[in-house]
């Protein structure tokens, strides 16, 4: 019984009754507060499956774009579901949210099956695109086109950089760093149809008219992929660099042929060689431009085109009524101003 | 033992509560574990509900596109049954969507399958009811249309399906979590609880044991002879606390006992010694007289034989004379026992006064004053003769008045008092007081003492009576005289 130490010596029973006391009393509080812990861990758990309290949209846009993962595409997409969450639009891309990859047209259809409220798409004229442009006609769904533009009867709205104003852009570009080049290559990747590419040469030959140049004329050859398949870009611009099938001005005109030509470029040492004109921003086409590989490269500014086909749908959609071709500005980015680019690109 | 009843828990109730409290215990750790557990259980049905649910939508939309392609495969009223059924199993399920407006991917794509749902709902009703209406080229389309829809929806289903999945695994993860805290909570509250069980049955252990050890401690040093120990103190009114009590009990009438004994034993021997006190004493007496009387009996026969002389020389006096000398001389010769009656005594002063009276002239005027009844008593021998003696020694020798004794034998309360009273020069109370403390010095050289003295009388008077005050001695001052007086007490008189 010295367990109570020093010389209070307590009488057994009342040392018995507080030990049985202490004890009942450490075993309750320590129930408790395990239960009270195992609680808040329950809750917590419950929290994480509870429905949680949403915004609520008034609008459902479906944007598609024939390549849902690039940057520009992201941009836009980001952008306009920034800028029509705060008007009540929930802006989606079904790619995200679906694993499959399934076709433009395919896309499309889900849309329009989903009941949306309206379908903003990179235009292209394929006629499965038409077909289904056709069906949201149908469907009463207003589909809005972005950067490429199809029939004008079927859409609403076109969103997108003027074409003459972005081959220029190219033309300044070209002027100012030609010395006696004569043959321009255009490489369209399978993106770009040869309609829109055969009308960027024919801008850019009315662009450059008038001017003067080293040698004359250019002479502009447009090279088209075929293909849809995986890789098609990457294995035509292979063989291009194989078969020494090149000229000395080469102009991509979408991001991807733009990075596998200037990446081929160094594998088979034609730096220096070769004048490359790219389109789009990335950060290997910004790295390209700053190691001097890459002349220039010219860009629609994603952010604008999203911003504006966020602005239009709701325009529409309040007004009844859009004007049917919204400008969106197109930059260039050279040795000049890469610097600064680079810079918005890191804060970013 | 005080009557205030102290509540008392007996060494059964500390048993029953050493056994019962860990076990109370333990089970309501074990209980909460158990219905931690069980609701853990209960709540990872709804977990995973949300996945059941779209399982359950997927089979059925499987059903009713296998139902579909059956009918316009076979158009049997079979098959168009089951696509009826399925229909209406589907269409149930798809009404319990929500067909909400929320901003968010997974409700968005739950929104996007309920509509998808509904078109193909009405798709594959066209189509069986183009298939009915023979409209081969409108059926054929439509399937086409419900197939992809069919395929859409499919994939959304499985990709909400995984999705949910994914976020339903993080609120199992967290239950788990839960769970893992509340087992290392008990497994923590179960180890404390052990540590205090433990405690508790130790205490309980050492309340039974410790007054036990330290009993049995006292009674072996009790049994080795030491009853001095202290008493064990009684801490609980259980068993032990009984046995406790009765052994404290048990100890305190032993010492009791030997008390008694002891005193008892004391009594005797003071008694006894006293005897042997007495007997020496009178062995000295004896001594000291047969020293003095060289031989009595040839004294005592000589003076028998002068006595005879002087009667047949006609001298009656001296031979009345010389018979008083020998009957003082036989007295003493026969007093060889050591108790003998007031009466004896009073005659043997009778004879030393009329020797003395002889001796001196008759100059000695001794008188008595005597209650007969009282002379009965028993007094040790030779003890009145030694204080006449003392009286006519020291009193009266010297004086120039006539010599006055008188001899008075009389009641006073419980006690026979014999008194001795002379005429003489008297004592000063300082001397009384030596004298009767025994530590009054004669001269030797003066004394003519036959050798018993005062003292011995004193110390014989005291032995015999256990009394120190049997004797005492008045004088009123010098030339008033001095009395003796012996207190002799009655009880002892009328026993006899």
């Amino acid at each position: 019984m010295k367990l109570f130490g020093g010389k209070r010596r307590l009488k057994s029973n009342s040392a018995l009754a507080i030990a049985a006391g202490c004890a009942v009393a450490f075993m309750f509080i320590a129930t408790v507060i395990s239960i009270g812990i195992y609680q808040q861990r329950m809750d917590e758990a419950k929290e994480l499956l509870a429905e949680a309290e949403y915004e609520q949209y008034d609008s459902y846009v479906i944007m598609i774009s024939s390549n849902d993962s690039s940057d520009f595409w992201q941009d836009v997409y980001k952008s306009a579901k920034e800028y029509g969450a705060e008007e009540g639009v929930y802006v989606d891309m079904l790619s995200t949210s679906i694993d499959k990859s399934y076709s433009k047209a395919e896309y499309m259809e889900m849309a329009i099956e989903s009941n949306c409220d309206a379908i903003l798409l990179e235009g292209d004229d394929s006629p499965e695109t038409a077909e289904m442009v056709a069906k949201a006609k149908h469907a009463d769904i207003p589909v809005f086109t972005l950067e490429s533009d199809i029939d004008m009867a079927n859409r609403v709205s076109y969103i997108g950089a003027n074409s003459y104003t972005i081959a220029s852009l190219y033309g300044e570009s070209l002027i100012e760093n030609l010395t006696k080049q004569k043959k321009v290559m255009v490489l369209a990747g399978n993106t770009v149809n040869p309609t829109e590419a055969s009308a960027f040469v024919n801008n850019m030959q009315s662009a450059l008219d008038g001017r003067e140049l080293p040698n004359g004329n250019l002479d502009f050859e447009v090279r088209t992929v075929e293909s849809k398949d995986a890789f098609a870009n990457e294995e035509y611009i292979q063989n291009l660099f194989k078969e020494n099938d090149l000229a000395p001005v080469v102009i991509c005109l979408d991001q991807e042929s733009t990075e596998s030509f200037y990446q081929a470029m160094i594998d088979y040492n034609k730096v220096g060689q070769i004048m490359l004109l790219g389109s789009n921003v990335s950060p290997t086409i910004l790295t390209g431009i700053k190691q001097g590989v890459i002349l220039s490269t010219v860009y629609v500014d994603a952010q604008s085109v999203g911003v504006s086909a966020a602005e239009a749908f709701i325009e529409y959609r309040d007004a009844g009524y859009v004007s049917d071709y919204i400008s969106v500005d197109a930059n260039v980015i050279d040795a000049t101003n890469i610097e600064q680019a680079m810079e918005e690109v890191e804060n970013e | 033992m005080s009557k205030i009843k102290r509540k008392t828990i007996s060494l059964r109730q500390k048993m029953i509560m050493s056994f019962c409290i860990p076990t109370v215990l333990l089970f309501l750790v074990n209980m909460m574990l158990y219905l931690g557990t069980a609701q853990m259980l209960n709540s990872l049905d709804a977990i995973y509900a949300s996945n059941n649910t779209l399982n359950n939508l997927s089979e059925s939309l499987d059903k009713l596109q296998n139902a579909t392609a059956g009918y316009l495969n076979t158009k049997t009223s079979d098959a168009l049954e089951q696509y009826y059924i399925y229909e209406e199993e589907y269409s149930d399920l798809v009404d319990n969507l929500d067909d909400n407006k929320d901003d968010n991917e997974n409700r968005v794509l739950e929104r996007n399958i309920k509509n998808m749902s509904e078109n193909y709902l009405e798709l594959t009703n066209q189509a069986v009811e183009s298939k009915r209406g023979g409209n081969v080229e409108k059926y054929k389309s439509i399937y086409e249309e419900a197939a992809r829809t069919y395929g859409y929806i499919d994939t959304s289903i499985t990709n909400l399906n995984n999705q949910q999945f994914i976020n339903n695994s993080k609120s199992y993860g967290a239950m788990m979590t839960a769970l893992q805290t509340l087992e290392e909570l008990n497994i923590l509250t179960l180890v404390i609880i052990g540590i205090a069980n433990l405690f508790f049955v130790v205490l309980i252990a050492s309340t039974i044991a410790d007054p036990l050890i330290k009993l049995a401690a006292t009674a072996n040093s009790v049994s080795q002879g030491d009853f001095n120990v202290e008493l064990l103190p009684v801490k609980s009114n259980d068993e032990v606390g009984v046995v406790t009590k009765a052994f404290n009990k048990m100890v305190v009438s032993i010492k009791n006992y030997i008390e008694k004994l002891r005193e008892s034993m004391e009594v005797e021997r003071r008694l006894k010694e006293n005897e042997l006190i007495m007997e020496n004493h009178i062995k000295d007496a004896e001594l000291r007289y047969l020293q003095a009387q060289i031989n009595p009996h040839f004294l005592f026969n000589t003076l028998n034989a002068g006595a005879q002389l002087a009667m047949m020389e006609g001298a009656d006096r001296t031979s009345n004379y010389i018979q008083r000398v020998a009957d003082f001389f036989r007295y003493n010769i026969k007093k060889n026992k050591d108790v003998v009656s007031l009466r004896e005594e009073i005659e043997l002063v009778d004879i030393y006064i009329y020797i003395i009276n002889v001796r001196f002239a008759g100059e000695i005027q001794f008188t008595k004053e005597i209650d007969e009844s009282l002379l009965g008593v028993k007094i040790p021998s030779m003890i009145l003769q030694p204080i006449v003696e003392n009286s006519i020694n020291y009193g009266l020798r010297n004086i120039d008045w006539t010599k006055k004794i008188k001899l008075s034998v009389y009641e006073l309360g419980d006690y026979i008092c014999v008194s001795i009273k002379d005429n003489g020069i008297g004592m000063t109370q300082e001397k009384i007081e030596q004298v009767l403390d025994g530590t009054y010095k004669s001269n030797p050289a003066k004394s003519t003492s036959n050798g018993v003295g005062l003292n011995n009388c004193i110390e014989r008077l005291n032995i015999f009576y256990e009394s120190e005050d049997v004797l005492d001695i008045i004088s009123e001052g010098e030339k008033m005289g001095t009395e003796t007086i012996l207190y002799l007490p009655k009880k002892d008189y009328e026993k006899e």
